[in-house]
């Protein structure tokens, strides 16, 4: 069908192609932001290094927020941008999302736990738990969007990509699309528990300190 | 408009995006190739300021342009990696293999003592000088080229594009992409091994960065 479109069908099919080149894009750009991150996160020792050799405090305040400051953010924004592989409609309907994402995000959403949970910069068990996560979701990102999506026209790799998109794979996107939706909420419930949890710890010595 | 065509219009944008990427990567490469070639200059300004706060200032806002601009070229090229982008858009078909050399100098930042390390630091103008040439070389000849007539300029600008060039542009691709893989797995191996290197003692450190 390839008859001109008239006034209606024209604004739909802007609107939802618009919508499409939206999602691909964001699902292309998300490998950078990706890197990003993990370039960030690797960058620990060189940042602490600049850091011992400044010879003022304001100076180091500065440096060393700076970092935190970018680090967390991209990391929040990645988490962000990662939340349209939640979304049924555009994973396993229309041109597809790298069939690993829905994990990924989980597994982003388990490393920003452990730096809500535990301190990651002052302990090294942290610092590696948080490292392996972020190698694990990054990989379960980057490989399926770089090798699937974005190779799709590509002989010389036989059935891969198809493999790898989630539209083409409902097999395997469709489980792993509940099961990572299941696993996100779960981890949202644990969060908030912990807090609730920490919060009435915290009235109940409050509490005591006033009763004593 | 038929369908067709609006598919057509959302494929120009994404050519239009991924063009502008590969240009404004020229002027980045040069521009990390100055920032790191200009060291001398801001070292020699840093000794001339009577205010440790402005030498201070000074040297961490040039240290933090000059090594973001160095990701920002690493990031950009990203595209260099995705096998159906090199196959159909007209980039410089060495742009891989100078994001692998763009890795490479972020890895040494890494590994060694930074501007404190002279060999390092020579390894890196050397690195960033091959990869702004595997970059820039191919898309002024090449990709910035492809309307130019003569005997034998047509053969060397089709072997400088991507899209023209794929049984050598997909190769290196995918050999790029497998020697970040690599370069990534060092980074991350020398980082979990350095976890023991804590943040410096509270008394040299700012209370905020405790």
């Amino acid at each position: 069908m390839n008859a001109p479109l008239n006034a209606d069908q024209l604004a739909t099919t802007l609107t939802s192609g618009g919508a499409g080149w939206m999602v691909l894009s964001v699902a292309a750009v998300l490998p950078i932001l990706w890197s990003f991150t993990l370039i960030l996160h690797f960058a620990r020792p060189y940042i602490i290094r600049f850091l011992r050799r400044l010879t003022l405090r304001f100076g180091g305040d500065v440096w060393w927020l700076s970092y935190v400051l970018f680090r967390d953010g991209l990391l929040v924004v990645t988490l962000g941008l990662s939340m349209i592989f939640l979304m049924p409609n555009l994973y396993l309907t229309g041109q597809g999302l790298p069939i690993t994402a829905p994990l990924a995000v989980v597994v982003l959403f388990w490393t920003l736990a452990v730096k809500l949970l535990r301190d990651a910069d002052d302990d090294p068990g942290a610092f590696r738990l948080e490292s392996i996560l972020l190698i694990i979701a990054s990989i379960l990102y980057i490989v399926p969007q770089v090798y699937g999506m974005e190779a799709q026209d590509q002989a010389n790799l036989g059935n891969l990509p198809s493999l790898l998109v989630s539209t083409s794979n409902l097999a395997v996107a469709r489980p792993l699309f509940w099961v990572s939706i299941g696993l996100f909420s779960l981890t949202g419930v644990g969060i908030f528990i912990w807090y609730i949890g920490k919060a009435m710890r915290a009235a109940a010595v409050s509490d005591g300190a006033e009763t004593s | 408009m038929t369908p067709d065509q609006v598919s057509g219009f959302f494929s120009a944008g994404e050519a239009f995006v991924e063009g502008t990427i590969g240009a404004a990567l020229v002027v980045l490469w040069l521009l990390v190739l100055a920032l790191h070639l200009g060291r001398p200059y801001m070292a020699a300004t840093t000794s001339k300021f009577t205010l440790r706060l402005g030498a201070d200032l000074w040297w961490i806002i040039y240290v933090a342009i000059r090594d973001i601009f160095t990701v920002q070229v690493f990031l950009g090229s990203f595209i260099f990696f995705y096998p159906d982008v090199v196959k159909a858009q007209t980039l410089p078909v060495t742009g891989g293999i100078a994001a692998v050399c763009a890795f490479a100098v972020l890895l040494i930042k890494l590994m060694t003592k930074g501007d404190g390390d002279r060999r390092g630091y020579q390894w890196q103008i050397g690195l960033l000088a091959v990869g702004a040439t595997l970059y820039i070389a191919p898309y002024l000849i090449g990709v910035q080229g492809t309307q130019l007539t003569g005997a034998h300029l047509p053969g060397i600008v089709k072997a400088l594009v991507s899209s023209s060039n794929p049984d050598l542009a997909l190769p290196l691709c995918y050999l790029s992409a497998a020697l970040v893989g690599i370069l990534g797995i060092v980074a991350a191996v020398y980082n979990l091994r350095q976890t023991n290197v804590r943040k410096p003692a509270a008394a040299a450190v700012p209370e905020s960065t405790r």
